[in-house]
């Protein structure tokens, strides 16, 4: 029977200890009484004693050269010692960045709230002549002006409300375009507010004057083809009221002929940092982890 | 000149200082290695690659034994050969014949390797030791030969090899358990110290 598998590994450890003098005063006590009444212990400590004896008494070995560092050696080692951890830190800090740079855009593009109604803001024309014929038509029919309000230079306004995106900009034309702006209060400028004048079609950049303010009446328009009956959506405007709040929901089938201004939308999709940025980490952090690896296995 | 002086005035450059720290304690460094990787010459290449390595870092050292530390050096050279060493086995040169054909069936392929009897011809128990302990793996390897070769307390081999204190004692225990149990295999070769252990596993 193998006398060994009587000892536990924890009674092998408290041997160890105690061969070593690594117990307390009052351990050492304890084990030393568990000794004198475990012949089997005993054993295996005089065991254990025979080759902690022997492995300190092996002779030590002549060392085969010595081991100092001549001048250049030590310039050397110096002049290595400064490099190694650059390049391993400069790709850490690399590779750290880009972590926090494409972990901030994730966020932000999958966690943040979306912005709900971009477009109707950015909106303008697509047919430039629609409003021209439906002013013309409205005067022949009703003698009265259709009422043209221009947000030009009110760019960002109008996005102050709930919903709102701040994204201003477009024109707007009373009855037919009005969509999108119950996002939030706005105070057109009285001198970018043209009424009871047939204008060209709203350039987004240049707002337009005002020359005379109208009494407003209702009229029908007709945009590309369609005839619509146009509400009037401004009642007694004057210049004393003119910076209130207008806001016209439209309904669900009267979609505005519009199209999204295209810089605008392209502006939104561009990301936070550029890719040339980015393009530039990657490669920082690769080349500083290349020369790295390199230096390390030369030596 | 005191230690402590010797390693103030290597850390502020003297060269002349830092080797005589060196040759104090190469010796140890160099047994220490030896019977980590079980190779002179790749023991040789640790302990210099230890010794560049501690002039490196030598701003960074902070007091206590300046043995320990060194050992601890050491011991990570002495990863880093065998892990070269893992990377990168050596090949004996195969003969070949005179026509440049190589030998079929070669007498070199034949397994010599030195049974214990062999062993303890050659040399004596200083080989059987050794050649226990190359067998054991390298976390019980390191830690015996720190304890039992280098005399090291248990708290300082947990500071050299980074681990917790009780690690230390478990894998201690397992070694010396290992290299008994190896012992065992040299028999009636071993001295009268050594015999009973064997004893005890025969029983």
């Amino acid at each position: 029977m193998n006398r060994q598998a009587e000892i536990s590994e924890k009674d092998i450890t408290l041997l160890c200890e105690y061969l070593d003098d690594e117990l307390s005063i009052k351990d050492r006590a304890r084990f030393e009484k568990r000794l004198q009444q475990s012949p089997e212990l005993k054993q295996a400590l005089a065991d254990m004693t025979a080759l902690k004896h022997s492995m300190r008494n092996l002779p030590y070995r002549p060392v085969p050269h010595q081991f100092t560092l001549t001048r250049s050696e030590a310039e050397k080692a110096r002049r290595g010692s400064f490099l190694l951890p650059g390049f391993a830190w400069a790709s850490v800090v690399s590779m750290i960045l880009l972590a926090v740079i494409f972990g901030s855009e994730f966020i932000f593009a999958n966690f943040s709230a979306p912005q709900p109604v971009a477009e109707p803001l950015a909106m303008t024309l697509q047919n430039d002549a629609a409003p021209e014929s439906a002013l013309r038509q409205a005067e022949e029919e009703g003698g009265e002006p259709v009422y043209l309000l221009n947000w030009v230079s009110v760019g960002g306004k109008g996005g102050g409300g709930a919903g709102g995106s701040g994204l201003g900009g477009g024109s707007l034309y009373a009855g037919d375009f009005a969509t999108g702006m119950g996002g939030g209060l706005t105070e057109p400028y009285a001198e970018d507010m043209a009424l009871n004048e047939p204008v060209e079609p709203p350039v987004p950049a240049e707002p337009m004057q005002i020359e005379e303010i109208a009494e407003p009446t209702e009229v029908a328009s007709t945009l590309a083809g369609e005839k619509i009956t146009v509400e009037p959506l401004i009642f007694g405007v004057r210049e004393d009221q003119l910076g209130q709040v207008i806001t016209v929901q439209p309904e669900d089938n009267e979609v505005p002929m519009v199209a999204a201004i295209p810089g605008v939308i392209e502006a939104e999709k561009e990301p936070l940092i550029p890719t040339n940025f980015k393009l530039l980490l990657v490669g920082l952090a690769a080349a500083n982890g290349l020369v790295w690896l390199l230096l390390k296995f030369r030596r | 000149m005191e230690e402590t002086e010797l390693i103030k005035l290597a850390v502020d450059g003297d060269l002349d200082a830092f080797n005589q720290l060196v040759l104090q304690h190469q010796e140890i460094a160099f047994n220490v290695a030896y019977r980590i990787v079980a190779d002179e010459n790749a023991a040789a290449d640790a302990t210099q690659e230890a010794v560049i390595s501690m002039y490196r870092k030598l701003d960074t050292y902070r007091g206590g034994s300046f043995k320990s530390w060194f050992l601890r050096i050491v011991t990570n050279a002495c990863y880093d050969e065998l892990r070269r060493q893992r990377r990168r086995p050596t090949v004996p040169i195969e003969p070949e014949t005179n026509e440049g054909e190589l030998i079929e069936s070669p007498e070199w392929l034949e397994d010599k390797s030195a049974g214990p009897e062999e062993v303890l011809g050659a040399s004596e128990v200083e080989e059987a030791i050794q050649h226990c302990l190359t067998g054991l793996e390298q976390k019980f390897r390191v830690v015996i030969t720190l304890v039992d070769i280098s005399g090291e307390d248990y708290e300082t081999v947990a500071r050299i090899i980074g681990t917790p204190i009780g690690t230390v004692k478990s894998r201690l225990a397992r070694a010396r358990q290992k290299m008994q149990h190896c012992l065992q295999g040299f028999g009636e070769l071993l001295p009268d110290h050594f015999r009973h252990i064997s004893e005890e596993y025969d029983e």
